[in-house]
């Protein structure tokens, strides 16, 4: 019976073990992901790294131990000082009416912070207001590939699409949009 | 006017009467010669009236063509800038800045460990004036952490000036940058006037005393060591007469200076002086002007210039070739201190100013220290560009200003990426590697502007340009569009590829037998592995099935405008491409599907800074950004596990980034194109003469690429994740549905609705998985039993 019992207890044991290695809490909000904290297996990066000098042949290379691609979760964008320095005298500019003053200073943001969606919005808003609907069109389109997650900057990139649409004589194109804001 | 010339017909055709005249008769008598002397008279008033017009005509018209000025981007400046501190010392070098314990002047520059104090210049950009001020800045291993100005207030955004790289010049090849007198040093006009023409105050235009006084000069030296010309004179033989020493020239040059004196005043005639003096030449560049010649000797702007540098610029002018400070520097610095003794002698400059300046060294800096000119292939995509909406007569002599998206810093990481690589690999490979070349384009892939540009491994030469003239088959770099269309089509990344060989008959009867580079064959392939590891065979049989017009049209939305012929051969990339359409293309892909044009121009203004023409930001969705997104994934395949894997060995492992690598048939190319989120390289190696290489995309172009990346600050290339696409596990051998638990399971994305339906059999019989942990388990119980 001890004996048994002992068993019993020592397979619970290493089982309870065993599974807190191989589990890791559920995260709702995330998607799954590879675990990425591990160091690879490669050897670490030299200061200097000497190169073979003629690498194998590219197909046969044998499979590196770095994480492959897998489902990444987008970082929120924290904009800078200067950004939102830029953004403010492009807004200062655009309410002003000079609208070139203003493209250049959201370019000027946009370099600095290239995956920002809301130097998209201001930006589609100042060809908007600069009557380019083409372009304004397709900057609020960047804008919504980076804006995946935020809905409510979603609804808002589906919003200025559909007037920039409406007033570029697209109705039906508006009426696509206007149904796309109401699903955010 | 008109009354005068009419009678001046009339007496010259007498003038040429009364030598016949005087042959006939042998007696001229008193009221001809009083007639010659009039009609001479009139003559002579003539052409001073003729010469009064030219002067005056081109004085004040437009003097010079004066070259557009071509500039870099301004460095912006900001907490959390990704600019290191050696960066900066990089763009101020640039910029001609004197590194000093103190930054006390505007263009000086002092350092610490992690902090730098700059005195910047000030810039009048088109939007605005950026003024000239103090600031410090506080780095740490990332950038800038903090940016303040001196009275320790944070402010949020600095732009530096921007760097000069080059003009456009006239057919003369004249460049100068033209100044006004009010800034240019006092002290170059008095050492100007006291070596050159110390009565130029004071003459109407020819100084007696001054050829007087060189007349006993040169006979007390025996030779000619002082000519008599006057400043005034000096100009008028550069300005409106040919170089040429004849005798009409210097009788025409007499009236000419009296006149010019006659109009204007002193300090106009020696602005314009200040402008129109040679100084120099560059190659076949002329250095015109102190302006220019302040830069071109000391990499400094004029008003920087301490008195040994202006009494050297002054006293070049008697002969720039002969007191050429690079080629004799003894002979220079001679000539600068007989300036210096002069300025002395005549009380303009004190016993210890004298002092000082003679010994100073002459503090030339090396041709090529300032980036003017340093980087012909960009500046020649500049050209390019410009030409399509700009005359060259406009943009060779209006004074145009072209504001480029060029990145120094970028640049100067990217020569010495391409440089040390090709020089390693001929050091390995000895002479079969003699004429190894290498070009290069780098952009930042959101924004589509051209960062750095090289066109031939010596960066500085002015010749073929290889990233936009050189097209030379892409290899597998096409495979990405291949796989695009294909997927594009229903294919997902899990379907299974055969990658078996087999020959393909073409519409002319001859046939054609695709192999893979390691010449083996493979069953069935994930998609993804088979663009991961570059099959060929399965590329080839995935592109016929997609069909050859599809891929073509794939390759246009993704920016190639040339024209492509629909042959099989194109899947396996036989279709040339030069470095900079590679760059479109797979900006196209690193920007999610929207084509971005690669832009090298921002904006160009007139001589002013008025805004003539700006290049904004322009985009096109040519590609579902559902697609798009499983082609990045399976681009950052290869450089994680692929062809490309060896990318970890050079760059952290958080720096996400995705590529393709290419190789050409017997190995005559090298290519490797790839981007992080902000900054996408191409890479092209090879050899004029078409020779083979002994290395492949991934032993030579990538090479340099890994080096260029590791130098720059990375932002790891995360693609925005769309709605309608789910991450799920499948079976890797038979890519169906599999889950984490199993065995060769991995986790890919499929558009909804295009996911495998079906299960592996680790999914549907439990029983009978082999997943270690629960082989683990099995093997405990038995232990136990």
């Amino acid at each position: 019976m001890t004996n048994s019992a002992l068993r019993f207890f020592m397979t619970g044991l290493m089982l309870s073990m065993l599974a807190a290695c191989s589990t890791t809490p559920y995260q709702p909000s995330q998607p799954p992901v590879d675990d990425r904290s591990s160091e690879p297996t490669l050897p670490q990066p030299p200061e200097t790294p000497a190169y073979p000098p003629v690498e194998d042949a590219p197909a046969e290379q044998p499979r590196s131990a770095q994480p492959a691609p897998s489902p990444q979760v987008q970082t929120p964008i924290k904009q800078s000082p200067a950004v939102v320095a830029l953004l403010d005298k492009a807004e200062q500019a655009r309410v002003s009416g000079d609208l070139r003053s203003a493209q250049n200073n959201l370019q000027r943001a946009q370099r600095i912070a290239p995956r920002d969606p809301k130097v998209y919005y201001s930006l589609a808003q100042t060809h908007m207001s600069l009557e380019d609907y083409d372009l304004a069109e397709q900057v609020a389109l960047k804008g919504v590939s980076l804006s995946s997650g935020n809905n409510v900057l979603l609804k808002r990139f589906w919003q200025l699409l559909t007037e920039i649409r409406l007033r570029a004589g697209d109705v039906s194109g508006a009426e696509v949009a206007k149904l796309r804001a109401q699903k955010y | 006017m008109a009354q005068k010339k009419a009678p001046s017909k009339k007496r010259t055709r007498s003038k040429n009467s009364s030598p016949r005249r005087k042959k006939q008769t042998g007696f001229i008598s008193r009221s001809s010669l009083l007639k010659i002397a009039f009609t001479l008279l009139v003559l002579l008033g003539l052409l001073t009236l003729f010469l009064d017009v030219q002067i005056r005509s081109q004085f004040e018209g437009k003097r010079w063509a004066v070259p557009a000025k071509v500039y870099a981007r301004p460095l912006e400046l900001y907490a959390g800038a990704p600019v290191s501190l050696s960066d900066l010392k990089i763009e101020l070098k640039g910029l001609g800045y004197q590194f000093r314990s103190k930054a006390a002047q505007p263009g000086q520059a002092a350092f610490s460990s992690s902090k730098a104090i700059i005195a910047t210049r000030g810039f009048r950009f088109s939007d605005g004036m950026e003024p000239a001020r103090k600031l410090i800045l506080d780095f740490n291993a990332e950038g800038v952490t903090r940016l303040r100005d001196y009275q320790g207030q944070d402010v949020p955004l600095v732009r530096l000036e921007p760097v000069l790289i080059g003009g456009i010049y006239p057919l003369n090849n004249e460049d100068r940058d033209l100044i006004q007198l009010k800034d240019a040093p006092p002290m170059l006009s008095e050492a100007l006037i006291a070596i050159e023409d110390r009565d130029f105050y004071q003459h109407h235009g020819i100084s007696p005393k001054g050829i007087a006084r060189a007349m006993v000069a040169n006979i007390k030296a025996g030779s000619f060591v002082q000519g008599g010309s006057t400043l005034t004179q000096q100009l008028i033989k550069n300005f409106y007469l040919t170089s040429d020493r004849s005798l009409v020239r210097k009788l025409l040059e007499i009236p000419m200076a009296l006149l010019l004196e006659l109009h204007y005043d002193k300090d106009d005639i020696l602005e314009a002086y200040l402008n129109e003096v040679y100084l120099g030449q560059d190659g076949a560049r002329a250095i015109h002007g102190f302006g220019l010649g302040a830069h071109y000797f000391f990499a400094q702007p004029l008003q920087e210039l301490k008195l040994h540098q202006l009494a050297l610029l002054a006293g070049l002018v008697k002969g720039p070739s002969y007191y050429d400070p690079r080629r004799h520097p003894e002979r220079a610095k001679n000539r600068r201190n007989l300036v210096l003794k002069v300025l002395y002698e005549q009380d303009k400059i004190t016993q210890q100013q004298y002092q000082q300046a003679r010994n100073a060294s002459l503090d030339v800096v090396e041709k090529g220290t300032l980036l003017k000119e340093a980087y012909p292939a960009f500046l020649d995509l500049v050209k390019r560009q410009l030409r399509r909406d700009y005359r060259d007569e406009d943009l060779n002599s209006e004074g145009l200003r072209v504001y480029t998206s060029l990145d120094p810093i970028t640049q100067s990481h990217a020569e010495s990426s391409l440089k040390s690589t090709i020089t390693s690999l001929q050091q390995h490979h000895g002479s079969k590697l003699k004429s190894l070349q290498g070009s290069m384009v780098v952009t930042d892939p959101q924004t589509g502007e051209v960062l750095a540009v090289i066109g031939d491994k010596n960066t500085r030469y002015k010749g073929f340009n290889r990233a936009l003239d050189s097209v030379r088959p892409i290899g597998s770099l096409v495979k990405p569009a291949v796989y695009l269309t294909a997927l594009e089509q229903g294919k997902t990344l899990a379907s299974m590829v055969d990658d078996s060989s087999f020959t393909l008959t073409l519409p002319n009867g001859q046939t054609w037998k695709p192999k893979n580079f390691s010449k083996q064959s493979h069953e069935d392939v994930l998609l993804i592995d088979a663009l991961a590891h570059s099959y060929n065979i399965a590329t080839v049989r995935l592109g016929m099935e997609a069909g050859l017009d599809e891929v073509i049209n794939t390759l246009n939305r993704l920016g190639i405008k040339r024209k492509l012929d629909a042959y099989p051969s194109l899947l396996l990339g036989a279709q040339g491409l030069s470095p900079l359409e590679v760059a479109t293309m797979y900006q196209t892909i690193a920007a999610n599907g929207f084509q971005t044009p690669a832009r090298a121009i921002r904006t160009v203004t007139d001589s002013h800074g008025e805004a003539l023409s700006s290049y904004p930001f322009q985009l096109r969705q040519t590609i579902d950004a559902d697609d798009v997104y499983l082609i990045q994934t399976a681009m950052q395949e290869v450089t994680h596990s692929g062809t490309a894997a060896s990318i970890y060995s050079s760059l952290p492992s958080h720096i996400n980034t995705a590529g393709k690598t290419g190789t050409t048939d017997d190995q005559r190319d090298s290519w490797f194109a790839g981007f992080s989120n902000n900054r996408l390289a191409v890479v092209w190696l090879g050899q004029d003469d078409n020779s083979p290489l002994p290395f492949t995309g991934s032993g030579g172009a990538l090479r340099v690429w890994k080096n260029f990346m590791r130098s720059q600050p990375l932002d790891s290339f995360e693609a925005p994740l769309p709605d309608d696409i789910k991450w799920l596990w499948i079976d890797t051998q038979t890519g169906l549905l599999s889950a984490q638990e199993c065995e060769h399971s991995r986790q890919l994305p499929f558009i909804s609705g295009t996911e495998p339906v079906e299960m592996s059999e680790c999914v549907t019989q439990p029983g009978q998985q082999s997943n270690p942990v629960t082989r683990s388990l099995d093997w405990i119980k038995d232990w136990f039993q």
